[in-house]
């Protein structure tokens, strides 16, 4: 993951949140790696030892810790770099009621997501702007246990197992979705609101912005 | 294994239930498809206090389950009660018949569920030796092989009695049921005036439906609806919120395999409108899962928010009026086709 560790900069948190963006060379996109560690609210990762913890669906299932990055790293999924959430006793992600994520206001062209659901999520993830517009833009999360991607996403992770509250059950894999939400308008975002539906859970929140709109922007120095 | 056993073939899709599953099973090893068979009917039918704690449960009376799951084939099924045992079964895989099985997965040594939780499930049996049951179970993690034959009748005969661990598929004994499926007589020719019909019919039973006895259509689903927001925590709540988790799981099974049927057609004929009329039965499908979701995790969690049910349940109505807008631009360009 040499883009991540040759040129990451942290900008100065919004609203209390922390973000870094990366950006690779003058002449590629750039991602803003959204924190979203004040916003975990659910138990999706386990161990072994705390199996029953697991609340990714109704069934009290999780994905494997083993299986998945550590806490507070940074990865790379297709190309996409991501802040791993700092997971705590409490949540490993965001399970979606509505939160609303504030984000440095300006120009975005794509929200890429690692993300869960419990069977197929299509749901509208608000874009929220500076002239007052807020877009409804529609998100599409394939089921966590199938690994079809209905939506065209991409998989982020696939495991080899999947987490009972009483056991592991290997031989049954897992997928967490590589997601991506267009955002058409030429604007400066200024605020995301997620879904409103528990099935669907949020890993990671990164923007992108085009190289495009940068040069646009002049920012591209 | 025997020849029928080579023949069988696993089938399975994410939304999809043992239900679906089992009977596409049967349906392939007598060479027909399951998209055109069972992904053609589209349709929303609720007998209030009718249903079963059972993963395969969907209303069908007075039909029987795999007419109404294939109202355009002569597609019949009719239950058994194994009183004969395993030669019950022995004698309908002689007969060319595919048993479908009742079973819990708690007795299932490939189930996740294996001495765990109790559970109704449905699976194929496609032979018997004097000491296995060969047994086709395409629901993940897929499995098709042989289990002893102690394994089998403990699951077959289990009471699956209650279990906090699945409030909604326990509770609801095994009974050494089978099921029998079968063809009964010639498949009608996929053609363009057949779609035609297809989407015609299911565009009928929807709109405007009945909010009677039997809810029907979007009329019955707008009452079912209001049933559910209706509800205060407590025992009658947790009752509704099982049942709306039981009997939602095929009809958003149905809603999805019944886009995957629009989609390959549309990509057959050519026919835009079809794959736009796909899209909006999908969204329908995606709908129900806001509303199950919702009710299911105030039924296990405890999370009692019927005001985002209200929500959920109003987009689900939203999106099939637009699904149901397309089916009928989609049976119009269907009909100048033909």
């Amino acid at each position: 993951m040499s883009q991540l560790s040759t040129h990451p900069a942290t900008l100065p948190a919004t609203a209390g949140r922390p973000v870094r963006s990366v950006r690779a060379t003058t002449s590629s996109p750039e991602f803003l790696l959204v924190g979203i560690d004040d916003l975990l609210n659910n138990r999706a990762i386990t161990g072994a030892a705390d199996l029953g913890d697991g609340r990714l669906n109704a069934w009290g299932n999780s994905f494997p810790a083993e299986e998945l990055p550590a806490p507070g790293t940074l990865v790379e999924v297709a190309g996409i770099p991501f802040q791993w959430a700092n997971a705590h006793t409490e949540g490993d992600n965001v399970r979606c009621e509505g939160q609303i994520i504030d984000i440095p206001p300006a120009r975005y062209d794509w929200i890429y997501l690692l993300a869960a659901s419990e069977r197929r999520s299509e749901d509208t993830l608000w874009a929220y702007y500076d002239d007052g517009y807020a877009d409804p833009l529609r998100v599409g999360v394939s089921d966590f246990l199938d690994g079809t991607p209905v939506f065209g996403e991409l998989p982020g992770f696939r495991t080899t197992r999947m987490h009972y509250p009483h056991h592991v059950q290997h031989g049954l894999p897992t997928t967490m979705w590589l997601s991506r939400v267009g955002m058409p308008r030429h604007g400066r975002a200024l605020a995301l609101r997620l879904p409103r539906s528990v099935a669907l859970h949020v890993f990671a929140v990164t923007l992108l912005t085009g190289i495009d709109v940068r040069r646009a922007d002049g920012t591209t120095a | 294994m025997s020849e029928t056993a080579q023949a069988i073939r696993l089938w399975t899709r994410d939304l999809g239930s043992c239900l679906h599953a089992t009977l596409a099973t049967v349906l392939l090893r007598d060479g027909h498809d399951p998209v055109t068979v069972l992904g053609a009917p589209w349709e929303f039918r609720r007998s209030p206090g009718s249903w079963t704690s059972e993963e395969y449960y969907f209303f069908a009376e007075p039909d029987s389950l795999a007419k109404r799951l294939a109202l355009f084939h002569p597609f019949e099924s009719t239950w058994h009660r194994g009183e004969g045992g395993l030669d019950e079964l022995r004698h309908a895989l002689a007969e060319g018949v595919l048993p479908i099985a009742a079973v819990d997965n708690y007795w299932l040594p490939f189930r996740p569920a294996f001495h765990d939780v109790h559970a109704a499930h449905l699976l194929v049996v496609y032979d018997i030796t004097d000491t296995e049951v060969f047994v086709s179970d395409a629901q993940p993690p897929a499995f098709q092989g042989a289990i002893p034959i102690a394994d089998f009748l403990a699951s077959w005969g289990s009471l699956n009695p209650a279990d906090d661990a699945d409030v909604f598929f326990s509770a609801s004994p095994s009974g050494r049921r089978w099921l029998r499926a079968l063809m009964r007589g010639p498949v009608p020719e996929p053609g363009l005036d057949w779609l035609g019909h297809v989407i015609r019919d299911n565009l009928a039973r929807y709109r405007p439906g009945s909010a009677g006895d039997t809810q029907t259509g979007v009329a019955g689903l707008r009452r079912y609806l209001d049933e559910l927001y209706a509800l205060t925590p407590g025992p009658d709540a947790a009752e509704a919120l099982s049942e709306l988790y039981v009997i939602s799981w095929n009809i958003q099974a149905q809603a999805g395999l019944h886009a995957e049927f629009l989609r390959r057609e549309g990509t057959r004929w050519g026919i835009r409108e079809l794959a736009e009329a796909a899209a909006g039965v999908d969204a329908v499908a995606h709908g129900w899962t806001g509303v199950r979701m919702t009710g299911a995790h105030a039924r296990v969690w405890g999370r009692h928010r019927y005001d985002e049910l209200r929500a959920h349940g109003a987009e689900l109505v939203r999106r099939l009026e637009v699904a149901l807008d397309r089916l009928e631009l989609a049976a119009d360009a269907v009909s100048r086709r033909t």
